[in-house]
Parts: C-alpha cells; sequence; structure tokens
C-alpha cells in the first residue's frame, strides 16, 4: 500500500479502514523503528512502544483539518518515533548521539507529541474527562481525538443532525472546564 | 451560562484548527495581541485539548496492541517457514550461505565508507544550547517568543521569530546561532550556512559558530572546507577545541 492510500485509510472515518492503514505501516515500517530502538539502547519491549506511540502520534497529526504531508509516510513516521524514543531516554537520563538507520529528516512542530506525554497537566485534564458521563466523553474524544466531522460524531452518536452535535460538544467542554477549574491544583498546573 | 460564551469557545477551538477564514483570523490574532484573557483562554483551550487527546487513547491503543500480536504472529510464521530442512546438500547450502554472507559483507563495507563523513557528523551534532536572554519588556516579547519556540524544539515556528527578533535588534549573536540552527533542523541547508556567515568571526561566538560550520560540511561531504573551520575551533583551545581537534584527526 502505498502513502496515498495509507493516509486515506488513516483519515477514513471507519475503524476498519483505519486498522488497515495501521497494519500496513507495521507491515512496511516497524522493523525500521525497531531497529532504531535496538541500536540506541533500547530492547524488543521499547521498540513495541516506540512504534505504538509513533503511531498514536501520527493518527493525531494527519486527521487534523490543515495536515499536509510534506515529506515521506516513512520519514514522517521516522521523526515522529524517533523523537518519541529521545524523549523516553532522556526521561531515564541516557540520551547520547542517536545513530539513525534513515536519513531523511522532517520538521515537527513540538506540539505534536505533547498529547503523549504523562504529565500533571493531563492527567489533570484525563481526569476530568472521566467525571463525564459516557456520551460527553465519546463527543469529545471523537472531537479532538479522532477529530470527526460534526456529522459524523451526530451519526454515531445518533443525534438529529451536526448543530445537536454542536450543542453536545460545546455543553460538554463548559462542564469539563468547571470541573477542571473547581480542582484546587488547577491554577497553579495551567497557569489559569 | 449562554450561547455567546460557547461562541467565545468555539471561536477558539476554529483558530486553534486553522478554520478561520484569512479577514476572522487577522482580526483574532489582533485581538489576541491587545488582550491578555483571550491569550490566557486561548492557552488554556489548547490544554483542554491536549489532555483530551492523552486522556481518549485507550480505544486506539488497544486496537493497536491487537495488530501488533497478529503482526507478531504473522511474523513469526514467516519465519518459520523459511526453517530449511537438514538432509540432502547440506554442504552445497552451507557453501552457499557462506558466499552470500562475504558478499553481503563486502557489500556492507564498500556501502559504509562514503558514509563515513555523515556518521562522523551524526555522532558530533547536537542542536545549539539557547539560553533565555534578559531583555526590556518590550523587545522581551519578540524575543523570548523566538527563544521559546526554539527551546520546545519548534524549528519551524522559530525560524520566523527568530528572524523578527532579529530584525528587531540584530545585535543578538546567540539568537543568530539558533537561526541557522533552525534552518538546519528544518532541512534547509543554504539557509543554515548563510545564517551562520556573520557569526564566523564573531568575538564570543566564533568557535561555536565554526563548529557547526565544519558539521554542515561533513554532512555535505565537504572535507576541505570542514577541515578549515575545525582548524579555526582547534586553536582556541577548550573542550570545543579538543572536539576539533579530534574530529579533524577523524576526518584525516
Amino acid at each position: 500500500m502505498d502513502d496515498k492510500a495509507i493516509l486515506e485509510h488513516l483519515q477514513s472515518e471507519r475503524q476498519g479502514q483505519q486498522d488497515r492503514g495501521f497494519r500496513s505501516l507495521y507491515e512496511q515500517y516497524y522493523g525500521m523503528i525497531e531497529q532504531l530502538v535496538l541500536r540506541n539502547n533500547g530492547s524488543v519491549d521499547d521498540a513495541a512502544d516506540v512504534f505504538q506511540d509513533g503511531l498514536v502520534a501520527l493518527f493525531n497529526k494527519v486527521r487534523q483539518v490543515d495536515f499536509q504531508l510534506t515529506a515521506s509516510l516513512k520519514t514522517l513516521l521516522y521523526a515522529i518515533c524517533r523523537n518519541v524514543w529521545l524523549m523516553k531516554l532522556r526521561k531515564r537520563k541516557r540520551e547520547s548521539p542517536i545513530t539513525e538507520v534513515h536519513q531523511e529528516t522532517v520538521g515537527l512542530e513540538a506540539e505534536a507529541l505533547q498529547l503523549l506525554e504523562t504529565n500533571d497537566r493531563n492527567q489533570l485534564v484525563a481526569n476530568g474527562l472521566a467525571q463525564l458521563g459516557d456520551d460527553c466523553r465519546q463527543v469529545l474524544q471523537m472531537y479532538y481525538f479522532e477529530r470527526c466531522r460534526m456529522k459524523h460524531i451526530a451519526e454515531q452518536m445518533g443525534y438529529s443532525g451536526e448543530q445537536v452535535a454542536k450543542n453536545k460538544k460545546s455543553r460538554c467542554m463548559r462542564k469539563l472546564r468547571e470541573w477542571i477549574l473547581s480542582q484546587p491544583q488547577a491554577s497553579e498546573m495551567l497557569q489559569y | 451560562m449562554s450561547g455567546n460564551e460557547d461562541q467565545y469557545w468555539e471561536k477558539i477551538d476554529d483558530f486553534l484548527d486553522g478554520q478561520l477564514p484569512q479577514e476572522e483570523r487577522q482580526a483574532f490574532e489582533v485581538q489576541l495581541d491587545k488582550e491578555e484573557q483571550l491569550r490566557k483562554d486561548l492557552a488554556f483551550q489548547h490544554q483542554l485539548r491536549q489532555g483530551i487527546a492523552f486522556g481518549s487513547q485507550g480505544p486506539l491503543r488497544a486496537r493497536l496492541n491487537q495488530i501488533h500480536a497478529e503482526y507478531q504472529t504473522d511474523e513469526g510464521q514467516a519465519n518459520d517457514s523459511k526453517v530449511v530442512p537438514i538432509g540432502r546438500g547440506l554442504m552445497n547450502r552451507w557453501i552457499m550461505a557462506a558466499g552470500l554472507l562475504i558478499g553481503a559483507l563486502t557489500i556492507l563495507f564498500l556501502i559504509q565508507q562514503p558514509a563515513n563523513n555523515s556518521n562522523i557528523y551524526a555522532s558530533n551534532y547536537e542542536p545549539y544550547a539557547l539560553k533565555n536572554t534578559t531583555r526590556s519588556p518590550g523587545q522581551g516579547d519578540l524575543t523570548s517568543l523566538a527563544v521559546e519556540a526554539y527551546q520546545a524544539g519548534n524549528y519551524e515556528g522559530a525560524v520566523p521569530r527568530l528572524e523578527d527578533a532579529l530584525e528587531a535588534d540584530s545585535n543578538q549573536a546567540p539568537l543568530q546561532l539558533a537561526l541557522a540552527i533552525s534552518h538546519w533542523e528544518n532541512g534547509a541547508q543554504e539557509d543554515a550556512q548563510t545564517a551562520l556567515l556573520p557569526l564566523l568571526n564573531h568575538p564570543l561566538l566564533k568557535d561555536q559558530a565554526n563548529w557547526y560550520a565544519a558539521l554542515f560540511d561533513l554532512a555535505a561531504d565537504d572535507v576541505a572546507a570542514a577541515r578549515a573551520h575545525l582548524e579555526v575551533v582547534a586553536t582556541a583551545g577548550g573542550g570545543l577545541g579538543a572536539k576539533a581537534e579530534k574530529l579533524l584527526s577523524q576526518i584525516q
């Protein structure tokens, strides 16, 4: 499967299609990322974690409204996984010059990996999300993580139209904001 | 809570998604410059979005675990099917395998030779560690935005901000060096080398500028140019001088 086809699969609203895209990425690039991790002080388990983190970040990135592929998917996935692994090495204080297994590079915005960071701020919001009802959680998840269109959210949730889904999302966000701001540690963590 | 408030947050969402039409986006940016509360709300919403994305990965990860397990099973079966039964013709197989191994090692050796300079580059290159600068508040806005983007590794975002900060005050050599590194990280090699030029004789950053110029040349396989820069660094002594001397001996 070529880049264009994989992208279309990952950008699809249907999970079956998305999974076909992920399988193709495993078949084509898992070996490369495993080599990257193994050659840079990592284990086979580390490689599996890095590849999965990389796919999560890639999925979120390619589904952004303004996403454009400026390099090959291989280069983009490599850049993401390389940064994920550097991030983990830094946490283990074992950072050293990295031995590359793919020479092309592509720039990544810092925020591309923020959704992978287990920090207090992300954890606080995740706790808030868990406090919401199932409907709210699903709507926010589909909108902000899977980046689904309102029309699809309405269909999935059985709402009568896009506007209903939009109103629901606004209400759920209001609840989430209120819950978070009622937490004593919120103002310090979020500097708000 | 009013619909107006919902519209306010939706507009922030649209801005973060790059969904606002150009005119509205420009108006929003002007408003952002003026209103501190809007800047705070924007940052708050951005954090909420990141946190929601962080907290929403469970179902996707469960699917990926399944795909990973299937992939490993397939790979295992593929490897099993490659096992050749020992028996008739074993010697011939060994001879063939030895021949292939020698051939592969020769190819590997030949491939690795020209890549030597890029290996040296890769094992020595690290982005310049730009420190926070202290500036007067007016100027500090531009500078701190640039420093923040650079320190966060957002090199694409750093370039225009560094250029703005340098346009406001060109006498900020560390920012000039950070600009060169940002271009390099973005793959704009010529821009990176051009950005280094004003620093090659700078009283404080001459050594670092020549060090990076040498690494950029090595990455481009231009050993003669790299050597010239390294000799400048080596004469300065110190930690970087010692590294330059070591590199000079490696590329000889």
